[in-house]
């Protein structure tokens, strides 16, 4: 599965798919900026939005030493 | 009631530390305060006693439940202060579905009826290619690592945005070999649950320390207390080696930096050898 059919075809993120959004963090659990991501605009506010989503249930870590 | 309902996805995390007759309670309380105040279940789902990615009240593990159900607007607020009230109810998020999230929602469930929600998901996810789990697996077997990282590599240049992935992945490869030591407890975890055969041979040893470990938590929080006092030994040495310039700390943090990659060229050469066997 490539990333950018992944992309195109969705239409919601959903925070409880974490494999996809740990794709977007950086090491420490940041949100990759749009400049690094690449992503479109809609893709990048929704894919924030599930990660704070995620972070609030404790799926994904506000900070971490290291992730993945 | 002829209210206007709307949908509603719940997903709340439960004290894992209490019984399971209580946390089946519990659950079973949420479900009937929806439906008794006018909702409409439409599905129930536990993800089971996953380990939190921090902790939330000192508890280090939590059990989800995710649900969907319709219902009037003006009592979400009354179960939300409800949910509020409970001491073993550590996070909940309500989220109002519109019409994108109920498709995703229907296409998911039409997808794989059997597999929603995060641990389904991964489990699917894991018997297929197990090797993209095993990238957040043990230091200890860089042999499989490799293969993972070349699937992930291979996965991601696959697509047509593939400009901005190889800068991606020069960043992530490193950064997953030095990642792997934390990623250990939670992956072997998971795969004990799955009860997945092939990768535990690897594994054995690591996992049966995250089981003890894990058995040590429920039985009461040993498991935290052991780990506080290697944080306190480590703290004075650091600081000692800092103020005596003493070699022993450095060369300790070497060796064990440069364990995976000996551990590499170990089965290279083995490999290697395998080769020569074969040619002679």
């Amino acid at each position: 599965m490539s990333r950018s059919t992944n992309i195109t075809e969705l239409e919601y993120v959903d925070y409880k798919n974490t494999e996809l959004i740990k794709r977007y963090l950086n090491e420490q659990g940041k949100i990759l900026p749009r400049r690094v991501t690449n992503v479109p605009a809609n893709f990048q506010r929704q894919l924030t939005r599930a990660i704070k989503r995620a972070r609030h249930l404790s799926l994904l870590p506000y900070v971490a030493d290291s992730l993945k | 009631m002829s209210v206007e309902k709307n949908t509603y996805e719940l997903t709340y995390i439960v004290n894992a530390v209490i019984s399971d007759d209580q946390i089946k309670d519990l659950i079973r309380r949420v479900t009937a305060y929806v439906s008794e105040s006018g909702g409409e279940i439409m599905e129930v789902e536990e993800w089971g006693s996953r380990r939190l990615a921090f902790p939330i009240q000192k508890k280090r593990n939590g059990h989800y439940v995710n649900m969907y159900f319709r219902a009037a607007g003006t009592m979400i607020a009354r179960m939300e202060r409800a949910l509020e009230i409970d001491d073993n109810i550590l996070r909940y998020l309500t989220l109002k579905m519109d019409a994108k999230m109920i498709r995703h929602y229907e296409k998911r469930k039409a997808a794989d009826p059997d597999a929603i929600g995060l641990i389904a998901e991964e489990r699917t996810r894991g018997s297929k290619d197990r090797d993209s789990s095993d990238k957040i697996t043990g230091a200890k077997k860089p042999f499989v690592d490799k293969k993972s990282e070349d699937a992930s590599t291979a996965e991601s240049e696959g697509g047509s945005t593939a400009t901005a992935e190889p800068k991606e992945d020069k960043d992530a490869t490193p950064a997953e070999k030095n990642e792997k030591p934390e990623g250990q407890d939670v992956m072997s975890e998971e795969k004990e649950e799955k009860d997945a055969t092939p990768a535990e041979k690897d594994e054995k040893p690591e996992g049966q320390d995250v089981m003890s470990e894990e058995k040590e938590e429920k039985d009461g929080t040993p498991a935290e207390k052991d780990e506080k006092p290697e944080e306190k030994d480590a703290t004075p040495e650091e600081t000692e080696s800092s103020a005596d310039d003493s070699p022993e700390e450095s060369t300790e943090e070497k060796s064990d930096a440069s364990d995976a990659p000996v551990a590499e060229a170990a089965e290279v050469e083995g490999q290697a050898e395998d080769r020569e066997k074969t040619d002679a």
